[in-house]
């Protein structure tokens, strides 16, 4: 898995640890994913309770926050800031005192008066800050929810005070949410919250090699494109047939910090959908289906295309072609192409493909042709295998959303610019005009943003204004 | 003289109600203003009330559009005649008829009183109303019906051809011919089960629907004014509640329709398992395949996602495993994790399940229609239902292996390929179950009559005769939970002999009707 091997590697460099004990639990817990923390499927049941049950990768990692290495303070000034000479990993130095930095962090970088901007909304709504829902994860593993706040003033006083290492974005509530208890149960009740999108490479573990690196971005990459699209807004009145599908301006994609994008629509509109038109809009975007025991996950209709898997289309298929095929070792090995071939409905097909890729030497790409060729040609009189060549496309490439965190009005999502606790990597914006040239390893590290303010510093002022 | 200015009378009020109520078709955005009487407020609700369970029977069996559309006219005909208007009515009719359509209107709005106050109840009770619209609505006379459309404040105009000049590559795509069809355009919040289902083509936030599923947005027009419509009268209930005579009626109401409720709190039923009895019972046949499917998983990873720990564990919970049983059980069956680990991350859900945590609800254990219907499974999940969710392949995997013959399985396959998933496990236990059943009813006759109770010994002959064949119980009930399938198998066969097999006895006595609460008489 993605962090294990990460983890491993940069011990065994950094610290030569042979194994850690959150590399142990990964293997058992790694991939139950948001499982608790953002709350499951049926939240509204459990009556909006807090569910302690972290994700691995939410977790504050335990080697970062709790072995203190060197003392603080030169340290991280001398060491000149070399982004890219560590090797290709997302995971963080685990020499650094994670607080430390954090702390400087939140005073000197993290955008308050922007992000108390963004959730007041204009102040439209009376109270739509103030019974906003935030909730912090502290580096003692404790988990505050139902946080609320009169104003950005009182919300950065108690991140300064709390320097959580995570916080969450949870929903506009009837009430405030801090003062909840003193409310009787069943009268506090979510009322609007933005829709979100959480993608994440572990839902793309049966798909994709086994080594990570950027080539795996490119699903990410892919899930921009064609969520993007689906959500977007008329872009301007004469081009009418360019519009897209729900119409939503406001469409902030964020980098998770590890290995995922999230997507904040803040459209009026968007905040005010209930949650049975939040499941819809969830139905209509996903195409891939399904649990371990469904190996098919994605079936299409041969009659007829709907626009947005036409779209859709558009933007996998070179993709595929170009990237996937070959980056992804879908085509490679055997036991690799069995897995696609289980996508196709026709035994007499799979045989022949079968035999003809006993060929060791055969690529990837020349496997691809062969079964394009084979199904549209076939698939004149065979109707079950029109849709085939759409299907395993999809099931290769399009998005794989986390639905539950889509659906759910008082789920939670980390908010933008929070800081990774395993990777230290800020949670930046990622303008979806140029996603292609997004690089998750070159996102700022929290380390390195600091060490520029302390030479900034030095130079500047004569000294370093950061604690030590 | 008398007599006829009372005539007179009631015939103004004819005339009145049936301009109150020029059509069969109701909205119900107005109060009912007639006064009824405590007599007939309960009959007129209890009326209703059946019809809305014929439609959830017709719905939780299956049945095919026809049939249900028969079973539906015919509840209706029986408890909710609404006759449709007469051409040329006699004052008779009119008064007949109004009669129907307050009766009708009257009904509807006692049970939104009785059926407001939880979500959960609501829920079941705008589904089955809109079904209901639904089915009258198709029924309806075209004359009547495209006037009485024409009132409603339903903005669904048909789109221009300059509009459709705009999106005609798209509707072409999903519409392959479509020249002579006429297409809506509403926001795609008023037809979010078509947008679902990627059978309109959305364009800027509206969606364009095709006439065909004009229907579709009528009855979600419908659907969404009565959620909205219920959810003001749960605000405003505090107020009722003062009225006490009509309290005990709605909560009797309500209380009517109330699924068999499997809450499984501890100690209910007299008998409780220990974490010790789990895993045998799994390979006993005593666990539905959603069940089964979990269990294996749980051993083989020695862990279960989020999702598959509530399904299981609340299963757990109704089968009669104490708190303190499920923590020894499920601490054990997460083998991989540190103590530590355990009771930070997972005791607390645990405790939570049994309402020891947070909001301390009791949560019931999912029915089949929840586990089916919500949250699908994930990559990675194991939870959902196996004759919905898995693949064919794995699916008859798992049903050989429950012990069903090639032949029925095929016929399971079948089942389930064509939706009807819960009477597909119906099938599975009829097939697995069942004998073992009937065998330890004989033995139980047997012991029974040796120590000279005849009275159950003649009950287990009836039960044994009635079936026809001996290793037949007779029809089993639709499996609608998966705790009913537990408690059918686990109490009617030798691992529940000790506990359950009398009960098994008592109950059939009863006809089989009755719950479990009936049984220490
Ligand atoms: S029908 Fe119900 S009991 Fe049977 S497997 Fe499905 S969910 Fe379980």
């Amino acid at each position: 898995m993605f962090s294990d091997t990460d983890n491993k590697d940069n011990r065994s460099e950094i610290l030569s640890q042979p194994a850690s004990p959150s590399s142990d639990n990964d293997a058992t817990t790694g991939k139950n994913k948001k499982a608790g923390y953002a709350q499951p499927q049926s939240a509204r049941d459990l009556g909006n309770e807090l569910e302690i049950n972290f994700d691995e990768d939410d977790l504050p990692t335990k080697t970062a926050t709790k072995t203190t290495r060197k003392s603080f303070g030169v340290n991280y000034i001398t060491a000149a800031p070399a982004p890219s000479s560590a090797p290709l990993s997302l995971m963080l130095d685990s020499d650094t005192d994670f607080l430390a930095l954090l702390d400087c962090f939140y005073r000197r970088l993290f955008p308050f008066r922007e992000f108390y901007r963004w959730l007041s909304y204009g102040l439209v709504q009376r109270n739509y800050f103030q019974n906003r829902e935030l909730s912090f994860t502290l580096a003692s593993d404790s988990y505050l929810r139902f946080q609320s706040f009169k104003d950005g003033e009182e919300l950065k006083h108690r991140i300064l005070e709390l320097k959580p290492v995570k916080i969450d974005i949870g929903a506009v509530y009837n009430a405030k949410p801090k003062e909840k208890k003193s409310i009787q149960e069943g009268r506090f009740n979510a009322l609007e919250r933005e829709l979100v999108f959480d993608i994440d490479m572990t839902d793309y573990d049966p798909i994709r090699g086994a080594d990570i690196c950027l080539k795996c971005w490119d699903f990410m990459t892919v899930s921009i494109k064609i969520l993007d699209r689906a959500l977007e807004a008329e872009k301007n009145k004469k081009d009418f047939h360019r519009a897209e599908d729900f119409g939503f301006k406001h469409r902030l994609w964020v980098y998770s910090g590890r290995r995922g994008v999230h997507c904040w629509v803040c459209d009026d509109r968007a905040r005010k959908l209930n949650v049975e038109a939040r499941r819809a809009i969830v139905s209509y975007l996903e195409v891939v289906k399904g649990g371990d025991e469904n190996s098919k996950k994605v079936s299409l209709s041969s009659k007829s295309t709907h626009p947005a898997i036409r779209e859709a289309e558009k933007i996998l298929g070179p993709i595929f072609t170009t990237r996937l095929i070959n980056n992804q070792d879908i085509l490679t090995s055997p036991e690799k192409y069995e897995k696609l071939l289980q996508l196709i409905p026709d035994e007499e097909l799979k045989k022949r493909l079968r035999s003809s890729w006993e060929n060791k030497n055969k690529r990837p790409v020349e496997k691809w042709s062969e079964i394009m060729g084979e199904t549209q040609a076939l698939s004149k009189k065979k109707p079950a295998l029109a849709a085939t060549l759409q299907e395993i496309l999809f099931n290769y490439s399009y998005p794989r959303l986390d639905s539950n965190v889509s659906i759910g009005l008082n789920h939670l999502l980390k908010a933008p610019f929070c800081v990774h606790p395993k990777t230290g990597r800020v949670c930046i914006p990622i303008d979806q005009k140029y996603c292609d040239s997004f690089n998750p390893f070159q996102a700022p590290k929290v380390f390195d943003l600091i060490n520029e303010i302390s030479a900034y510093d030095s130079a500047h002022v004569g000294g370093p204004s950061v604690p030590g | 003289m008398n007599n006829n200015t009372k005539r007179s009378r009631t015939d103004a009020a004819s005339r009145k109600v049936t301009t109150e109520f020029p059509f069969r078709l109701n909205w119900y955005s107005d109060l009912p203003t007639a006064e009824v009487s405590l007599a007939d407020f309960e009959t007129y609700a209890l009326n209703r009330l059946k019809v809305l369970k014929a439609i959830e029977n017709a719905s939780v069996r299956n049945r095919n559009a026809e049939d249900t559309k028969q079973i539906v006219r015919a509840a209706c005909e029986k408890y909710l005649r609404l006759e449709p208007n007469h051409p040329a009515p006699t004052p008779e009719d009119n008064r007949r008829i109004a009669a129907q359509r307050r009766m009708d209107q009257q009904s509807h709005f006692i049970l939104r009183l009785a059926f407001c106050r939880t979500e959960d109840n609501r829920a079941w009770f705008v589904k089955h109303e809109t079904a209901l619209f639904k089915f009258r609505y198709d029924d309806e006379m075209l004359s009547d019906r495209e006037i009485w459309i024409s009132q409603q404040s339903l903005s669904a105009a048909a789109i221009t051809s300059q509009e459709r000049a705009a999106i005609s590559a798209d509707l072409t795509c999903l519409f392959p011919s479509n020249f002579d069809m006429k297409f809506y355009k509403v926001p795609f919040e008023h037809v979010l089960s078509l947008v679902a289902r990627r059978a309109v083509v959305v364009k800027n936030g509206f969606a364009y629907v095709p006439g065909t599923e004009y229907s579709t947005l009528v009855t979600n027009a419908f659907k969404s004014s009565l959620t909205t419509q219920l959810e003001s009268f749960a605000r405003a209930l505090p107020r009722m509640d003062e009225d006490d005579r009509l309290v005990p009626i709605l909560n009797s109401i309500a209380r009517q329709c109330a699924m068999r409720d499997y809450t499984g709190t501890e100690g209910q039923n007299g008998d409780t398992l220990t974490a010790n009895d789990i895993d045998g019972l799994v390979p006993q046949g005593h666990f539905p395949l959603c069940m089964s499917n979990l269990h294996a998983h749980l051993k083989a990873d020695g862990h279960l996602k989020h999702s598959g720990r509530l399904q299981f564990g609340l299963f757990l919970k109704g089968t009669g495993l104490p708190l303190e049983e499920a923590l020894v059980y499920w601490r054990r069956a997460f083998n991989k994790l540190t103590d530590d680990k355990f009771s930070k991350e997972y005791a607390y859900n645990i405790r939570f399940n049994y309402g020891k945590e947070g909001s301390r609800k009791d949560y019931a254990p999912y029915s089949c229609s929840k586990i089916i219907m919500s949250n699908h499974p994930a990559a990675g999940d194991h939870h959902g239902c196996p004759f919905r969710h898995a693949t064919p392949e794995s699916l008859k995997g798992m049903v050989l292996k429950a012990g069903a013959s090639e032949a029925a399985a095929l016929d399971i396959a079948r089942l389930s390929k064509e939706g009807h998933y819960q009477i597909a496990c119906t099938k599975l236990f009829e097939v697995t179950r069942a004998p073992a059943i009937a065998r330890a009813r004989i033995a139980v006759a047997a012991a029974a009559s040796a120590s000279g109770s005849d009275a159950a010994a003649a009950a287990v002959a009836a039960a044994v005769a009635g079936g026809n064949e001996s290793v037949n119980i007779g029809i089993v009930d639709i499996i609608e939970h998966p705790n009913q399938w537990f408690d059918m198998s686990y109490r009617g066969t030798d691992a529940g002999k000790r506990r359950g097999a009398k009960k098994q006895l008592d109950q059939d006595n009863d006809g089989g009707a009755a719950g479990p609460m009936d049984i220490d008489r």
